[in-house]
């Protein structure tokens, strides 16, 4: 069982992750973004379920930063739009700055 | 293909949202769910995969704030039902009275053996009022309660 801290943490980046599975074309589909995690995860996203990632996507695509289009297969392809690359690159920065501070304060904190 | 057909009517069993949100889930899950058999894994890891139907009811249940909109959205309608019926009850009262009004007394062509203490329809419209009054005040009560959700609601999203 996840802490409390890494359960909050990994809510506030998996938007993030899967926008990011999205745009560079690794992912189009949940199942696939479900196998992805499952490998590349490691620890922190380890064994994902459907209910993690559906309620981002809808979210996603309520906001407009994603669209998804019906395949032959019934699975939705989605894709990025303009408004979705534009968070992307916003969320890219503001991570980077993000974990350049924590790091600093942790860097010299004796534990 | 029992067990998908199973699973996913526990998944719509369990889910707690609207009819158009459940359909859209079931109709992802179920795709998924062909996806992972076509990627060679078991029914019963296609289920494992996505989540028990207690999980995914969880993940999917509406946020306190979309709850509080959904009660406050119903509890109005409710009152502008229930205004709606008593104002029908009140258009029927009057016009029950002008049709009573009406009524030639002792207007029977043949021999009759009924006692009227007072017509059916004469009842019936003495009645219409007080069923008005009734939904008058189911309408004030839900609409109070469509107040209080909507002031629930806005807690909610000042919160966040």
């Amino acid at each position: 069982m996840d802490s409390a801290n890494l359960q909050q943490l990994k809510r506030g980046t998996l938007e993030m992750i899967l926008l990011s599975l999205i745009a560079e074309g690794r992912c189009r589909h949940g199942y696939a973004m479900l196998n992805e995690l499952s490998q590349a995860g490691g620890d922190f996203f380890r064994a994902p379920k459907a209910g993690s990632i559906y309620p981002v996507l809808y979210r996603m695509e309520e906001k407009g930063w994603v669209r998804a289009a019906q395949a032959d297969t019934r699975q939705k392809q989605y894709e990025i739009t303009d408004t979705g690359k534009a968070a992307l690159r916003q969320m890219k920065e503001e991570w980077r700055g993000y974990t350049e501070t924590v790091a600093h304060f942790l860097e010299g904190d004796g534990a | 293909m029992n067990q998908k057909k199973t699973y996913l009517r526990q998944v719509r069993r369990a889910l707690k949202t609207g009819r158009a949100a459940k359909n859209r889930i079931i109709q992802d899950l179920a795709a998924d769910f062909d996806a992972a058999l076509r990627d060679g894994k078991t029914e019963s890891e296609a289920a494992e995969l996505l989540g028990s139907p207690e999980e995914l009811a969880h993940a999917f249940a509406p946020s306190p704030a979309q709850a509080a909109r959904r009660k406050s959205r119903a509890s109005c309608l409710g009152a502008l039902l229930c205004l709606a019926a008593a104002v029908f009850f009140l258009l029927l009262a009057r016009l029950s009275r002008l049709h009573t009004d009406g009524i030639p007394i002792g207007g029977a062509n043949q021999a009759t053996d009924i006692h009227v203490l007072g017509s059916t329809s004469e009842v019936f419209a003495d009645l219409l009022p007080g069923a008005a009054l009734l939904f008058v005040l189911l309408a004030l009560l839900l609409g109070i309660a469509g107040l209080f959700f909507r002031f629930q609601n806005k807690k909610e999203a000042d919160k966040r």
